[in-house]
């Protein structure tokens, strides 16, 4: 498999605190690849070490094919990156900021025009940047990452400060990119429900360990579906699914049994409660989702080495 | 480099560039005239470049070392720009290399603007007062001999600068730093070791001992390559978040 990112027991350390911590990281080419973890997890560690503006205590990055330390400049010709915060210049225009990446990467001025629609900000691009608000910043830093047609584009939280409106557009463009020109994205957010409706692979960190990569679809995959029963009897469907072994807990309007339960226990345990008088008002399955999941996972200490997917 | 060059100078549009660059000229103009004009001042052209020349190295070099390497760090730092910057398809000491070229490319323009103004604060004298007239030839050799030996003697001054500038993210840091080393050298003005200290090794370009002005043209223009060198590849190693 082709790999955008590829990284060997990454590790970086501030003091006593291990930020990343022996990440072997494996970004398939044309991929929208989310990188989630919580506040402090060390994505933006990680993303500063890809890109080589921090130096790495022990393991190796390669771009693109191309070791980041050995062939910078080979490793980031092709790559378009927001980090943290949309890093602009106040004193200049929209149109002069996207100029001076021009300059830097040597292509020809009619690339503003394009960028500048791609992120609708044509309007304001004559405007200083001082005079931005975030999600405008946030725009204008995602086009200069899209100067050139970037192999890869990295982006770290893209959605802060952004309108819904803007997320929505941010979603659409990031999703459309690996197909219309080839782009892996690789995106960084806390946010995971919006990675969740536009990144097809994952890969989950928690202080500075990643806890799974691989397909979102085969994340999903391994997970149960939970059966929620809405019934006002809930002490008593407890005690009944409890005494046929299975786990469950009270939840708003009934229980959620958490067990794996086939369509004949599932039938099994409504006509008990039926028959013990429960008034079942309504049973469905109901799928996790990505936050759920992440919360259960980074609730481990420690997760099981077989739920990394195999990526190569 | 060009590409580097160029994008530098897109950078500092609409910055305080232009008013850095023409201030301090504009005010060695102002109190020449006025010292010219008032008759508080020499009538030889000659000490009017040397007096000119002694402003400038003795207070407005420095100063203008510490405005201009903190206003072209703090393009960067402000705006957090460097995961930018450094992000980009070029070796970091190219970047650096880029800053600290403009930095000194831009102190010979003060330079030379400080001779002009020093030399026009005469003519424009001799206008309003002309009972002050300078007299004797243009010093236009002397002058330009002693600028570019006190830009080339400021290197050291210039690298310490930058090298604060680009090394702390807040402003104050490269300020306080120029600010104590033109304190420390008006005190220290008539010791003898003087001549080892950076902010007085341009002063000393004026020194009556062709000795300790050859020493310090040295000390300075060598000393201040050499920390630059050493600058660029400390920033080029270091960590930038």
């Amino acid at each position: 498999m082709d790999l955008a990112i590829r990284t060997d027991g990454l590790r970086r350390a501030f003091g006593s605190v291990q930020a990343v911590n022996g990440i072997d990281l494996h970004v398939p080419t044309g991929s929208v690849f989310g990188f989630l973890g919580p506040n402090g997890s060390g994505k933006t560690t990680t993303i500063r070490l890809l890109l080589g503006l921090i130096r790495a205590d022990a393991g190796s990055v390669w771009i693109n094919g191309a070791d980041i330390c050995t062939q910078r400049s080979v490793a980031l010709a092709k790559v378009g990156a927001i980090v943290e915060n949309p890093a602009l210049y106040p004193n200049l225009t929209g149109r002069e900021v996207l100029r001076i990446s021009t300059v830097l990467l040597k292509l020809d001025t009619s690339e503003i025009a394009r960028v500048l629609e791609i992120v609708d900000l044509r309007q304001a691009a004559d405007r200083r940047v001082r005079g931005y608000s975030l999600g405008m910043r946030q725009r204008l830093a995602l086009a200069r990452a899209l100067m050139g047609h970037p192999k890869l584009l990295m982006l770290d939280e893209p959605t802060n400060g952004l309108d819904p409106a803007g997320i929505a557009d941010m979603r659409r463009l990031i999703k459309t990119l690996p197909e219309q020109s080839g782009t892996t994205v690789f995106v960084s957010s806390h946010q995971l429900s919006e990675m969740e409706q536009m990144t097809d692979h994952v890969a989950l960190i928690k202080s500075g360990r990643l806890l799974f990569q691989g397909r979102l679809d085969s994340l999903m995959a391994q997970t149960q579906a939970a059966l929620v029963i809405d019934t006002s009897d809930i002490e008593v469907a407890l005690a009944t699914a409890t005494s046929m072994k299975l786990d469950a807990k009270a939840g708003p309007n009934g229980i959620v049994v958490t067990s794996p339960i086939d369509v004949k226990a599932r039938a099994r345990l409504i006509t008990a409660l039926v028959e013990v008088g429960c008034s079942v008002s309504q049973a469905r399955l109901v799928e996790p989702s990505l936050e759920q999941l992440f919360l259960t996972l980074t609730a481990d200490a420690q997760m099981p080495t077989d739920r990394m997917e195999t990526m190569s | 480099m060009i590409a580097l060059l160029q994008a530098e100078c897109l950078k500092l549009r609409r910055s305080l560039i232009v008013l850095l660059i023409l201030s301090i000229p504009t005010m060695v103009f102002l109190l020449g005239v006025a010292a010219i004009a008032t008759g508080n001042s020499t009538d030889q052209w000659n000490n009017m470049a040397m007096s000119g020349a002694a402003i400038w190295s003795f207070f407005l070099l420095p100063m203008s070392a510490t405005a201009l390497t903190a206003l072209i760090a703090q393009l960067e730092h402000g705006s957090r720009a460097w995961s930018y910057t450094l992000a980009l398809p070029y070796p970091k000491w190219a970047v650096f290399t880029a800053k600290a070229v403009i930095i000194v490319l831009v102190m010979a323009v003060i330079s030379a603007l400080i001779g002009v103004a020093t030399i026009m604060s005469g003519i424009v004298a001799g206008w309003i007062a002309p009972e002050t007239a300078m007299q004797g030839d243009l010093p236009l050799a002397l002058m330009g001999g002693i600028l570019f030996k006190m830009w080339l003697t400021g290197l050291l001054v210039v690298a310490i600068q930058f090298a604060v500038a680009m090394r702390f993210e807040s402003f104050a840091v490269p300020v306080v730093v120029g600010i104590a080393g033109t304190f420390v050298a008006v005190v220290a003005t008539s010791a003898q070791a003087g001549l080892y200290f950076p902010w007085l090794m341009a002063t000393n370009i004026l020194n009556s001992d062709p000795e300790r002005a050859q020493q310090a043209l040295l000390m300075g223009s060598l000393g201040g390559v050499l920390l630059f060198a050493l600058t660029i590849a400390w920033l080029s190693r270091r960590d930038w978040h």
